[in-house]
């Protein structure tokens, strides 16, 4: 019994040393969010200032700052470029992965990555997701076009122009859509317009009688016309559904998804090789229109704090209700919506764009994929 | 639309926002006096700021930077003869020469009194405009901007002056430098040698800077001079602004022709000076003293290109076009402020539309005020020694250039353009042309494109494309033939 006696409070001092220590060790954790405390962090955007993605990032700044443990002030660095490639690669090589720098990315930043364009060098698959803005996209007519409801694009009375920026953009949604539906040929798609801003303005003019927008542009500048009956919507690209198919945008609940006009136009389901790229690119891209991302390296403290203010951030009335312009009426991603839309990135059949990739090339004369 | 925009200027005239539109007059001609920074860097700079403000005030203090920048960066070109912002080229060929004369003085006073009733006018064109100009903007397809590039590319036959062959070669070759970098229609890339700076092209900042500015730095070192040649200052702001009043006619005109360009979206703001400089003297009378200090080469780039900032907000609030990198820029700062581009502007946001009419209008005369009074101590810029003044300048000037994308490239493309600038100016060859024809090559490659494409062969024919057309033969052919009477005369 002495020998346990012994034991005991041989046992004793450990224990003690022990407790003491996790006390302490634990109390370094309490107050851990220190990370951020009086530090800046950068927002690298790859377009020019005045732009979605730029006005969304900018509207968010402030809301970040005071929702992310620490309290960061976050900065916008601006580097437009090569359609947000540019940006996008000059995150990757040249910010260190500090978990200070960030990077934001738009759709047009993401399909060039899917399709393989050589001049690409960033991996969104590596990348640490912060928060996602969704975004839906519309396609939309003029009253003079002489189709009032998408069914009509089968069989046009009058020339159709559609206005373009590039097939390696983010009009490649688009092209997929017109594949889908068989109406390519119907159709001529004037490609060169600086842009969603420049399409539009043509599409107003009259230059071209066939535009599409995102939801967001849309709702702002598109649904106007379209009360003055200068526009008439045909349909939307829809969002990819937890079961995997295409279901309408729930921002514009009374206009058709590609799929309803499918189904209106040839009768069946639809299916096939453009149809399971056409999937992938809109569960994709209008699931993760607009993005804010750390570095694959960056420490993974940064990554859990910037998420921690991304929910509190949605969750803040006020941003969503002051946002309602530049959030177009869709709740942002976080926490495991998030992952599970980053993980429909991750998991994408490679035979899947790689046929894309042979699409572009032969029907659209795309060079440099890899 | 008269109550409201008395209703609007009670907003402005408050004195809380008069002080915001004071602070981005200020700020406005800090970022126009040195060199290398314009519209877009000053907006980037105000907009984190603006996030929480009452739209009056937040557009009180974005509009009262934008307006003043076309009067203060006239500053540095005619007192060192480097372009404050993109705009300022055109006053370098007049202005410079007289501060070389010693009479900057009298330049800046011109300058200013011209930028003055410049951006008075644009405001005023912007406030007739708005409630019918939408069905004006939307006239403006492709062809339409095809051919107003094509418009600005033929000026470069007119800023040749005597050898309109050298310039018509400098302009093309101008044209070719402004191919490098991205395709404006497919995914191509061209020129860039696989050197990742070049795919943005080169940006114009860098091309000005090196093109006018490097030059003259290295005369001045090299000739030793003071860039007052007589080493004192002569040359009163009043003769300065008498000047603008006995020329009312050619400020009022260049105004409009301002606020005209400045409407068409895509054409550049960079050409505006450009292309008022050339117009004046085509049509002015006794215009041989042009590029050698005559005042009216001064007065008219000055009050266009002030004037120019009301044209370019036609499209911005009307339709959230944005007419150019600044005005993109505002448009981000509108939503910011919650509000939208659009129709609204003239219907439930009409006062903030007007407030920003007043808000131009009364930032260009607090401007202009505040450039008059500067003028003197600014002035003696010019009577410094060389060996003082320009290790000085090259500093801003290389930070200037490579403000613009903070890539090592900057300075490289710096030094090898204005080495190139260097022996042009000294074989005679004109600069003008080549800048022109480099700020052009984008946008009328873009819309020639565009146009083909959508068009075929057809939109030669519609009746504005036509027009333009005239008005561009008109302008060649005269130039050519204008070129030849000095040849009669002197035989």
């Amino acid at each position: 019994m002495i020998k346990n006696q012994s034991f005991k409070k041989l046992m004793v001092a450990p224990v003690v040393i022990s407790g003491a220590m996790a006390t302490v060790a634990s109390g370094v954790n309490a107050d851990d969010h220190n990370f951020f405390s009086d530090e800046n962090v950068e927002i690298l955007i790859p377009f020019s200032a005045g732009g979605g993605t730029d006005t969304l990032f900018r509207y968010m700044q402030s809301y970040m700052s005071e929702h992310t443990p620490g309290n960061p002030t976050f900065q916008i660095l601006n580097v437009p470029g090569g359609g947000s490639v540019l940006g996008a690669n000059e995150y990757v090589i040249l910010k260190e992965p500090n978990g200070y720098n960030t990077l934001a990315t738009s759709a047009s930043t993401t399909i060039p990555f899917m399709i393989g364009q050589e001049s690409v060098e960033y991996d969104l698959r590596d990348m640490q997701p912060i928060i996602g803005v969704p975004n839906g996209v519309v396609m939309y007519t003029s009253p003079d076009s002489g189709i009032e409801e998408a069914t009509d694009l089968q069989n046009p009375s009058e020339e159709l122009f559609l206005g373009a920026t590039s097939p390696t953009g983010i009009d490649v949604m688009t092209l997929l859509a017109l594949e889908v539906l068989d109406v390519k040929d119907n159709i001529e798609i004037i490609f060169g317009y600086e842009g969603a801003g420049a399409s539009r303005t043509a599409f107003m003019q009259g230059e071209t009688n066939l535009d599409y927008q995102s939801g967001s542009s849309y709702q702002n500048n598109v649904t106007p016309l379209v009360e003055e009956g200068s526009a008439v919507p045909l349909f939307s690209y829809g969002f990819l559904g937890e079961d995997g198919d295409i279901v309408r945008d729930p921002a514009f609940p009374e206009i058709p998804s590609v799929k309803e006009v499918y189904v209106d136009m040839h009768g069946g389901e639809p299916s096939g090789k453009a149809w399971d790229a056409y999937k992938v690119f809109v569960g994709v891209v209008n699931g993760l229109h607009k993005t804010l991302w750390l570095h694959a390296d960056a420490p993974s403290e940064a990554a859990e704090d910037l998420r921690e203010g991304a929910i509190a951030t949605i969750n803040d009335e006020a941003f969503i209700e002051g946002g309602a312009d530049v959030l177009g009426g869709y709740t942002p991603l976080v926490g495991s919506e998030l992952e599970a839309a980053i993980n429909a990135l991750a998991e994408v059949d490679e035979s899947t764009l790689e046929w894309v990739r042979t699409y572009l090339e032969e029907e659209y004369d795309v060079t440099g994929l890899k | 639309m008269i109550e409201s925009a008395i209703e609007a200027l009670v907003i402005v005239l408050d004195p809380s926002r008069i002080v915001f539109i004071l602070l981005g007059v200020m700020i406005g001609i800090v970022v126009g006096i040195l060199p290398g920074l314009g519209g877009p860097v000053g907006m980037s700079m105000l907009l984190p700021f603006i996030f929480g403000m009452d739209p009056y005030t937040g557009m009180a203090l974005l509009i009262g930077m934008v307006a003043v920048i076309h009067t203060a960066d006239t500053f540095p070109s005619v007192l060192i003869g480097v372009p404050g912002s993109s705009g300022s080229q055109a006053t370098i060929m007049d202005g410079y020469p007289l501060a070389k004369k010693g009479d900057s003085g009298r330049a800046l006073g011109a300058a200013f009194a011209a930028s003055l009733v410049g951006g008075i006018v644009g405001a005023f064109i912007l406030f007739i405009v708005i409630p019918v100009g939408r069905p004006i903007v939307l006239s403006f397809g492709s062809p339409e901007l095809f051919m107003m590039s094509l418009l600005g590319i033929s000026m470069v036959g007119v800023l040749s002056g005597k050898a309109p062959i050298k310039g018509i070669i400098a302009g093309l070759l101008g044209m070719l430098i402004g191919t490098v970098g991205g395709a404006p229609a497919v995914a191509e890339y061209r020129f860039t040698f696989d050197w990742i700076y070049l795919y943005r092209g080169i940006p114009l900042a860098v091309f000005a800077l090196g093109l006018f500015a490097l030059p003259e730095m290295i005369d001045l070192l090299a000739q030793r001079r003071t860039i007052s040649s007589t080493g004192t200052l002569k040359g009163s702001r009043i003769k300065g602004i008498k000047d603008v009043i006995s020329n009312k006619w050619l400020v009022l005109r260049s105004s409009a022709l301002g606020t005209l360009i400045g409407f068409v979206p895509g054409l550049g703001g960079s050409v505006v000076d450009w292309i008022s400089y050339g117009v004046a003297k085509k049509t002015l009378k006794n215009t041989e003293g042009f590029g050698h200090g005559d005042i009216r080469g001064v007065i008219a780039p000055e009050s266009a290109n002030n004037a120019k900032e009301g044209g370019t907000l036609i499209p911005t609030l009307l339709f959230g076009i944005p007419g150019s990198g600044t005005t993109a820029i505002l448009l981000g700062g509108l939503i910011l402020l919650g509000v939208q581009a659009g129709p609204s502007m003239l219907t439930t946001d009409l006062p903030l539309t007007l407030s920003i009419v007043w808000t131009l209008a009364l930032a260009n005369i607090f401007g202009a005020l505040l450039c008059l009074l500067l003028t003197n101590q600014i002035s003696k810029l010019s009577i410094i020694k060389p060996d003082k003044i320009v290790p000085f300048l090259l500093i801003i000037m290389v930070v200037g250039a490579y403000q613009s994308t903070r890539h090592w490239g900057d300075l490289i493309v710096f030094i090898i353009i204005g080495l190139v600038g260097w022996s042009m100016k000294h074989l005679d060859w004109p600069r003008a042309p080549l800048l022109v024809g480099f700020v052009l090559a984008l946008s009328s490659e873009r819309y020639l494109h565009l146009s083909m494409s959508r068009y075929g062969y057809e939109w030669m024919y519609q009746p504005t494309v036509i027009s333009i057309g005239l008005v561009i033969f008109f302008i060649v052919a005269s130039g050519l033939f204008f070129n030849r009477r000095p040849k009669k005369i002197e035989g």
